[in-house]
């Protein structure tokens, strides 16, 4: 049950890192399905819209204050007073690269589905 | 009313927040004896492997301490004296409080042999401990580290980052045997061996042998010598509790406080790693020493002073490290017993890992991505992730929320069990539920 987008996804997730946005991009899908399979998304119309809509939400009780996704957010956002807030990234900015999920040593950051699309999906 | 927090970790700012999120007057002044205050320590092990920057470990900006409306004095504080309500700075002068915070932190246990003052004779506390490796970790250099837990890696990675040929001594005969299991050392220890690690067990150093001042090599007990350059040492840490003992305030390993974050002096409170935290579950008072537990308390702490009375609820602790590469979560009661590598506690540690009542394990999973589970009565009880992190999250919060598994227990204790599978089953049931 355990699928290869998994495996591969948790082994660019945390091994050496790749700097691409392509990869950023690939990664993210690979998110996406991930939370997926998760069952996070009820419905296969909701899961559908899924692949086009997420927001990245911290868990924070995962964090040390690092600061490395901070460092490597290509915009400039501060990702880590957002965790340390316990917030969503909900800066319009946020071009949902990946790139702060991706490097976090921690696993803290995650793609979450934005509601706008589901109410949409459903 | 003054409010003085000593110590400029996360329990300490922590701490302030609470206090400013219930009292805007009140006049907050925190010590410390760090140059650099507030940064991420355990950002530091990125920082030796070059992933991180030294100026990006600190989270704070100057707008967010301008909002946070203290004072602060960089000095040491050399003495607490209860009956005037006032500390000594830097042993001269003094600094009265009403309610005093003492959020001091932990230090490297040292190591205690002859020519443990040798030059190139390193540990991993602050950013100038991290400063210092890394002008000695030049490519070509050779260095030996000795100690447990994740502190002895992550000096082994920032050291092989920086091209220094390293060898590891272990006392025992595995890693870190009283959390991992003898599987997920193996897993470790192979993993460094393939890193280019010499890994030495059953291995004690009596004597750093030094040249001009400078360590040159090592004694073993089996009078066996070995050379290196650096000699890094992670042997445990000691809570900073020396204020504490001369002030006469309840000790144990720790600082002892109750679940309101309070010593046995009603105006002083301890919070992080020096305070030695009592678990209403266990009934026991344990030694932690995670950031996300030292900022919950400082937090707590802070309420507290601040006249809000609210308790300290200890959650299962939990880390997400990487050993030797590998990611690894490590969540509540794991294994048991003492590692000789260690005295006491390591960094990012905790004492719950190692209380492990009865309980069943199952185990899943092949040699880089691994699941142990310690499953209780209805309960799961702790676990260890090692490699795929999906389940890192839905187990802490089944291990967390105390989530009732029977319905899946005797599944998850048959021989071979799926339990990738099944915990995703249940954890997939649970969220659509
Ligand atoms: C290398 C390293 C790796 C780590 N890895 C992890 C990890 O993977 N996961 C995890 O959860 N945790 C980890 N930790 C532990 C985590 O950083 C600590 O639990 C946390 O920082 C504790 O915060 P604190 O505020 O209690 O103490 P500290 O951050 O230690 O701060 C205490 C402060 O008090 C000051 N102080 C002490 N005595 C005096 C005095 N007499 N006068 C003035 N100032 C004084 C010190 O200078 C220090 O700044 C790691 C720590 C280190 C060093
Ligand atoms: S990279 Fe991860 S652990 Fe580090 S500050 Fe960002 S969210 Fe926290
Ligand atoms: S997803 Fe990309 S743009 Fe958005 S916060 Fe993370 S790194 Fe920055």
């Amino acid at each position: 049950m355990i699928r290869m987008t998994f495996v591969t996804t948790s082994r660019c997730f945390f091994g050496s890192i790749i700097r691409v946005t392509f990869l950023g991009v690939k990664r993210l899908i690979d998110w996406r399905r991930n939370l997926s399979f998760l069952n996070i998304f009820k419905s296969d119309a909701a899961r559908r819209t899924a692949s086009f809509a997420g927001h990245v939400v911290p868990d924070s009780s995962r964090c040390v204050q690092c600061g490395i996704c901070t460092y490597n957010c290509p915009i400039g956002i501060d990702v880590r007073a957002h965790v340390w807030r316990g917030e969503a990234i909900n800066n319009n900015e946020c071009l949902t690269c990946g790139e702060c999920v991706a490097r976090c040593p921690r696993g803290v950051l995650r793609f979450e589905r934005t509601d706008l699309f589901t109410t949409g999906a459903k | 009313m003054r409010y003085v927090i000593v110590g400029t970790g996360v329990a300490g700012i922590a701490a302030i927040e609470a206090i400013r999120s219930l009292d805007k007057k009140g006049e907050v002044i925190m010590v410390g004896d760090d140059p650099h205050g507030f940064y991420s320590r355990p950002g530091l092990a990125y920082y030796l492997t070059g992933e991180m920057h030294d100026k990006g470990l600190f989270p704070k900006t100057r707008d967010d301490y301008a909002r946070l409306d203290f004072k602060y004095h960089k000095a040491s504080v050399s003495k607490i004296n209860r009956f005037e309500k006032s500390l000594l700075l830097d042993g001269k002068t003094p600094l009265p409080y009403d309610k005093l915070l003492i959020a001091t932190g932990a230090i490297a246990a040292p190591l205690t042999v002859p020519g443990a003052n040798l030059k190139g004779v390193v540990k991993l506390d602050h950013l100038e401990d991290a400063r210092h490796i890394l002008s000695l970790a030049k490519r070509g250099r050779t260095a030996i580290v000795v100690g447990g837990g994740i502190t002895a890696l992550e000096l082994t990675e920032g050291l092989l980052a920086r091209g220094v040929t390293v060898q590891y001594l272990l006392r025992g005969d595995r890693y870190w045997s009283n959390v991992l299991d003898e599987h997920e050392s193996r897993i470790v220890e192979a993993r460094l061996q393939e890193e280019g690690v010499t890994l030495h067990f059953h291995s004690e150093i009596t004597e750093v042998l030094g040249k001009n001042g400078k360590v040159s090599g090592v004694r073993l007990l089996n009078g066996q010598s070995l050379k290196c350059d650096i000699l890094a040492y992670a042997i445990g840490i000691k809570p900073r509790v020396e204020l504490a003992r001369e002030a006469e305030l309840a000790l144990d390993r720790g600082m002892l406080v109750n679940e309101f974050m309070q010593t046995n002096d009603s105006d002083i409170y301890a919070a992080g790693d020096v305070a030695q935290v009592y678990d209403p579950a266990s009934g026991r008072s344990v030694l932690d020493s995670l950031w996300s537990p030292a900022r919950e308390q400082g937090f707590t702490a802070g309420l507290n002073m601040a006249g809000q009375k609210k308790p300290y609820i200890k959650s299962p602790p939990f880390n997400v490290t990487r050993l030797a590469g590998l990611t690894t979560t490590i969540i509540g009661a794991v294994g048991h017993g003492l590692d000789e590598d260690i005295v006491g506690i390591a960094r990012g540690d905790s004492e719950t890992w190692r209380q492990l009542p009865d309980a069943s394990v199952a185990q899943s999973g092949f040699d880089v991505n691994r699941i142990r589970l310690l499953v209780g009565e209805k309960n799961l009880i702790g676990a260890v992730v090692m490699g795929d992190q999906t389940l890192s999250m839905p187990l802490q919060k089944i291990i967390s929320g105390k989530m009732d598994i029977s319905s899946v227990r005797d599944k998850l204790l048959t021989q071979n069990a799926k339990i990738a599978d099944l915990v995703m089953e249940y954890w997939s049931n649970y969220v659509a539920a």
